[in-house]
């Protein structure tokens, strides 16, 4: 991976909720967003950005019209600061990373 | 094709509310990306050699020359609003992308990472929460592409995915 870490503290300070905040839907809630290098299939640099959705979030809170305000929240902000790594975005809860991590050890 | 596609892809994701199946989860990935790769195909033949019932077979045929690296380019340069120079220049100048058409190409973009995982990494694990957004991004992009009224930019983004690569050059 080449994605200079320049560009990554770049991208979290965009990210940063606080900035951020003002663009995203007021569903679902979003605790946090975290960012990585990434190399997609084609084995083209990119960023993989991990949106952390409050554990209490439901699915109707995850209507079309929230999900695309909150990544075109994400992408709006990088294309502003000029950033043109490809953002891949993931939804997740804490609590579902912990029991995928769970389930993951139970089969090692 | 493409409504069956995303209501298995919904049945999937919704299976297991306690503790989703990552088969479940990876099919529902794959299904609702097929969705969208199908409806733009089909979108895309209806464009190139008419609506007509008696035109399905050939519609069906030349869907089969549709290839997802060619398409996942095109959609690059219309969600960058990036056309070669030559190609650009080529355009009457009133030639734009539309927001709506960004939005179809760049969901398009995520739509092919995420299969990729869903069918080839088995190191990634799907969240549900992730997989239910993803479905209802797909929907929000047929509709949405539904809603482009601009005839000549919708037409020339359907054809440039059968033709980008040759276009391109």
């Amino acid at each position: 991976m080449t994605v200079e870490q320049k560009v990554l503290r770049k991208v979290t300070k965009v990210l940063d909720l606080k900035k951020l905040k003002k663009a995203l839907p007021r569903e679902p809630h979003v605790e946090r967003i975290e960012s990585e290098e990434y190399v997609n299939a084609d084995g083209e640099d990119a960023l993989k950005i991990t949106v952390m959705l409050s554990d209490d979030t439901t699915l109707e809170q995850l209507t079309g019209e929230n999900v695309v305000s909150l990544k075109s929240a994400i992408y709006n902000a990088l294309r502003a600061e000029r950033i043109s790594l490809f953002p891949y975005i993931f939804l997740a809860t804490q609590a579902e990373l912990d029991e995928l991590k769970r389930e993951e050890e139970e089969e090692d | 094709m493409h409504e069956d596609l995303l209501d298995q892809a919904a049945f999937l994701a919704a299976k297991d509310p306690k503790r989703p199946k990552q088969a479940n989860l990876r099919r529902a990935v794959s299904s609702a990306y097929y969705a969208l790769f199908h409806y733009l195909i089909d979108q895309a033949c209806r464009e190139l050699l008419g609506t007509q019932n008696d035109k399905r077979v050939y519609r069906h045929v030349l869907a089969r020359a549709f290839d997802h690296g060619c398409m996942k380019e095109a959609c690059v340069a219309f969600r960058d609003v990036s056309l070669p120079k030559k190609m650009a220049g080529a355009l009457p100048s009133a030639f734009a992308i539309p927001p709506e058409l960004q939005f179809v190409a760049e969901t398009f973009v995520q739509a092919q990472e995420k299969r990729h995982i869903a069918d080839y990494d088995l190191s990634t694990r799907f969240a549900r929460w992730d997989v239910a957004g993803f479905i209802h991004e797909v929907e929000r992009a047929i509709a949405t592409f539904e809603s482009v009224t601009n005839v000549n930019s919708r037409q020339f983004f359907l054809v440039c995915l059968l033709t980008w690569r040759t276009l391109k050059r």
